[in-house]
């Protein structure tokens, strides 16, 4: 028998119960593996189909922010606008944390009021035409959506190599490690039975050269 | 056995153990507590911290009672068990199952203790509560 297809191990019979023990150890984890598998891959669908709805989203919002953006520079004229412009600037507050998808840490970004009141954006609202309250609410929107989608994708990121990891995992189980221990489970257990059969073909020649001594 | 044997042998134990609901919290907390929290988080066995999401806890809120926020425990456990079928999980717990039942939209008896739901559902239950819920193996689908 070919070794690289069995084990090396001692052909004793407490290597064989050793071995029947790992087949039932592999075994089980195969099985916890392929079902944390097909979960992680059923995740990994469902947050995916989000992101392909929120990316189209958020490409329409930009568009939409970006036209308000130009007739509102077409209304108002550039200088004016910039001017505007320098005394909204503010900092963006993102809560970051993380969660844990079947034991894959993955970000969870939650931004904390990105939608201001039209008399908190720091704009004089009597300067100032609706064009820049469109303008600016549809930036507001569009910011919020690429947090979420921000954190969308590194969750698909992480979720993706851990399904690569997993399925590597399961596949030498699979493929290599199990039947390896089983062709050698069974390597060793025909080596015992052709053992057993020598033993008692040995034994009925001395029952027989016993019965041959005592007919002299 | 050979020296790369014994560590394939001692990889697959770690393995075992690493997988077994490693990801589950050490204790949970209701949802009133996590809505008084500022940032409302658990920490899991394996060390990692998790946040809930606070759109999540206020819909769980506007679910339920008073009563019922102080009742319910969080993260909602989605149990996978292999008796009930493959694929096959359950929830325990009367608040957590009211909960489940109204998002998947089944009808179910007063004080059901126990509700069993399929992949599918189990999708659709995480696509709307994803850090409200955890997936977890039962001990039978460990040990079988």
């Amino acid at each position: 028998m070919s070794s690289a297809k069995t084990l090396k191990v001692r052909p004793t019979k407490i290597e064989l119960i050793k071995l029947k023990r790992r087949r039932i150890l592999a075994k089980r984890i195969h099985r916890i593996l392929r079902e944390r598998l097909t979960i992680l891959v059923a995740e990994f669908l469902s947050i995916a189909r989000g992101a392909v709805k929120k990316r189209e989203e958020l490409y329409q919002h930009f568009s939409k922010a970006y036209e308000a953006m130009s007739i509102a520079y077409g209304f108002h004229g550039r200088v004016f606008l910039t001017k505007e412009m320098l005394g909204v600037e503010r900092d963006v507050e993102v809560v970051f944390g993380t969660q844990n998808i079947m034991g894959v840490k993955v970000p969870l970004l939650e931004p904390v009021d990105i939608e201001r009141k039209l008399s908190e954006r720091g704009y004089v609202l009597t300067d100032t035409s609706l064009y820049i309250d469109e303008a600016s609410r549809r930036f507001e929107e569009a910011l919020r959506l690429s947090i979420e989608l921000a954190e969308v994708e590194k969750t698909l990121e992480r979720l993706g190599m851990e399904i690569r990891k997993m399925r590597r995992r399961v596949n030498v189980l699979e493929h290599i490690l199990i039947p390896k221990i089983e062709a050698t489970i069974k390597y060793l257990s025909m080596k015992f039975e052709e053992r057993e059969r020598e033993e008692r073909a040995r034994l009925k020649r001395v029952k027989v050269l016993l019965a041959r001594r005592r007919g002299k | 056995m050979s020296e790369r044997e014994i560590i394939w042998e001692e990889l697959l134990k770690e393995e075992l153990l690493r997988l077994a609901n490693i990801h589950l919290p050490y204790s949970r907390k209701s949802l009133k507590q996590l809505l008084s929290e500022k940032y409302p988080h658990i920490v899991c066995k394996d060390g990692t911290v998790h946040m809930f999401r606070r759109k999540e806890l206020e819909y769980l809120k506007s679910l339920l009672t008073e009563d019922e926020q102080e009742k319910i425990m969080l993260p909602i456990i989605i149990e996978l068990n292999p008796s009930y079928g493959e694929g096959a999980a359950v929830i325990k717990g009367k608040v957590e199952v009211k909960v489940a039942a109204k998002i998947l939209d089944l009808d179910i008896k007063e004080n059901t203790q126990e509700l069993i739901i399929y992949r599918p559902q189990i999708v659709v239950l995480r696509e709307k509560l994803r850090t409200v819920t955890q997936i977890a193996f039962s001990l039978k689908s460990i040990m079988a």
